[in-house]
């Protein structure tokens, strides 16, 4: 997660500032791209996602409340772009399966590589508002409140999501050879 | 069966997010239950998995695609997604519609108008070029000569996207025909050049996974093409076929090169 803000730099990019827009693209491109990853489940996606995002934000800068973290705002929409984008995906592409293949079955041995793959598995198989709860509490290292702050939903339901989820996961985990 | 409490406890433990007094009552339901410790541990190696997963680095070329969408000397939010489309005239949806033929996923992703003004997620692929790519960066050009058709058509790999440009001349009603889908890629735009309208005659459609593009003049375009799917298997070359009066008169392939990280 990226802690520090500096509020200074918003404004610079505000007036058009090419460094300080740049500055801002390289602290926020790596966990913004992270977050899309897992969300989408795939790198063309994320990068796509990712470029919409900082597009997004900068034509939007003018909305952006100072008084929030900047983090908040940016992963807000990082999270909305993903999510449409994934939306999209499924429409446009019906017969594709965008979660992660399924090639060596329960019985096989899990390699240590394999296990990215099985995690990300298993977060395609759940609803998207679960996905991005252990996206942002996992992936992005956001406490319960930020993740509430940046979905705009109670702590209570980023929990209730946060711990179904895992419950998903770990049943997916299991029925695939993954034992915890 | 553990109760809900139970669990909203472990799972609150783990992510560090217990509240004051109920670090004890977590520890009795845990020296009395069996199946709260095994629930427990689970979760534990569960999240530990979850947070092995190392971080993904983004494309080395996402930084500057994404400044370069940003024109200099302006400020950022006045960059209008006009200004960026009016550089492009899509081929109109009306004569594609008029053919019967074409498959709305290819004006979708090309009509401003069809759009709210701020979704800049539907503009992905067609904003990327506002002239023809540069020739020294093409990643592979094939030659087309056949009677009474000659021209060429280069792919260039700019990451994520790849960008086809054909520039073929023709004297009669020509169809160029591209094989995104064997070659594991998906249709994200048309373009023509900065300067030119759409002319009658003029449409594409895309019927299984195949980009065909009907023309009557020889203006150069460009077709915008994203690889599809989770990357495991990557094609080898893109097929372009050329025809006239129903005919065939040209086939050949592109050699696709290089991989997006």
């Amino acid at each position: 997660m990226v802690n520090s803000w500096d509020g200074a730099l918003v404004d610079r990019c505000r007036r058009g500032d090419r460094q300080a827009i740049e500055k801002l693209i390289r602290e926020y491109e790596k966990p913004v791209y992270n977050a899309a990853y897992r969300i989408l489940g795939n790198p063309e996606d994320a990068a796509d996602a990712t470029q919409s995002v900082f597009l997004k934000a900068f034509e939007n800068l003018d909305r952006y409340d100072a008084n929030y973290k900047f983090f908040s705002w940016i992963y807000r929409i990082a999270v909305n772009e993903s999510i449409n984008q994934f939306k999209r995906n499924r429409k446009l592409e019906p017969l594709e399966d965008d979660s992660v293949a399924d090639t060596s079955g329960p019985d096989s041995t899990v390699e240590s590589g394999d296990l990215a793959h099985w995690i990300q598995d298993g977060l395609m198989a759940l609803t998207h508002d679960y996905r991005t709860v252990v996206v942002l509490r996992h992936f992005s290292d956001l406490s319960y409140r930020e993740i509430g702050d940046v979905l705009d939903i109670p702590e209570k339901t980023v929990k209730s999501r946060l711990y179904s989820a895992r419950q998903s996961m770990k049943e997916r985990l299991l029925a695939n050879g993954i034992h915890l | 069966m553990l109760e809900a409490r139970a669990l909203q406890l472990i799972n609150a433990e783990i992510d560090g997010e217990l509240k004051p007094g109920e670090s004890a009552e977590l520890e009795a339901i845990l020296e009395s239950s069996a199946e709260a410790r095994a629930m427990k541990a689970e979760m534990l190696k569960l999240v530990n998995l979850l947070d092995s997963v190392p971080e993904q680095a983004p494309p080395e070329v996402l930084t500057g695609r994404i400044l370069d969408r940003i024109p200099v000397g302006k400020r950022p939010w006045n960059f209008a997604l006009a200004n960026l489309v009016s550089s492009f005239q899509p081929i109109p949806a009306g004569l594609a519609f008029a053919t019967g033929l074409l498959l709305t996923v290819g004006v979708y992703e090309l009509s401003p108008e069809q759009h709210a003004p701020d979704d800049l997620n539907s503009m992905v692929g067609t904003m990327l070029m506002e002239s023809q790519p540069d020739s020294t960066a093409q990643d592979a050009r094939l030659a087309i000569s056949a009677p009474g058709v000659l021209g060429s058509v280069a792919l260039s790999d700019i990451g994520d996207v790849l960008i086809l440009s054909v520039d073929v001349a023709a004297e009669q009603k020509t169809e160029i025909v591209i094989a995104m889908a064997n070659a594991g890629l998906g249709f994200r735009g048309i373009a023509r050049g900065p300067s030119s309208e759409p002319e009658v005659g003029e449409y594409f459609e895309v019927t299984e996974g195949d980009l065909h593009v009907v023309s009557e003049t020889s203006r150069p375009f460009n077709v915008y093409l994203r690889r599809v799917g989770n990357g495991a298997i990557r094609p080898q070359s893109l097929g372009i076929e050329v025809t006239q009066m129903g005919e065939r008169v040209f086939e050949g392939s592109l050699e696709l090169h290089g991989e997006s990280s």
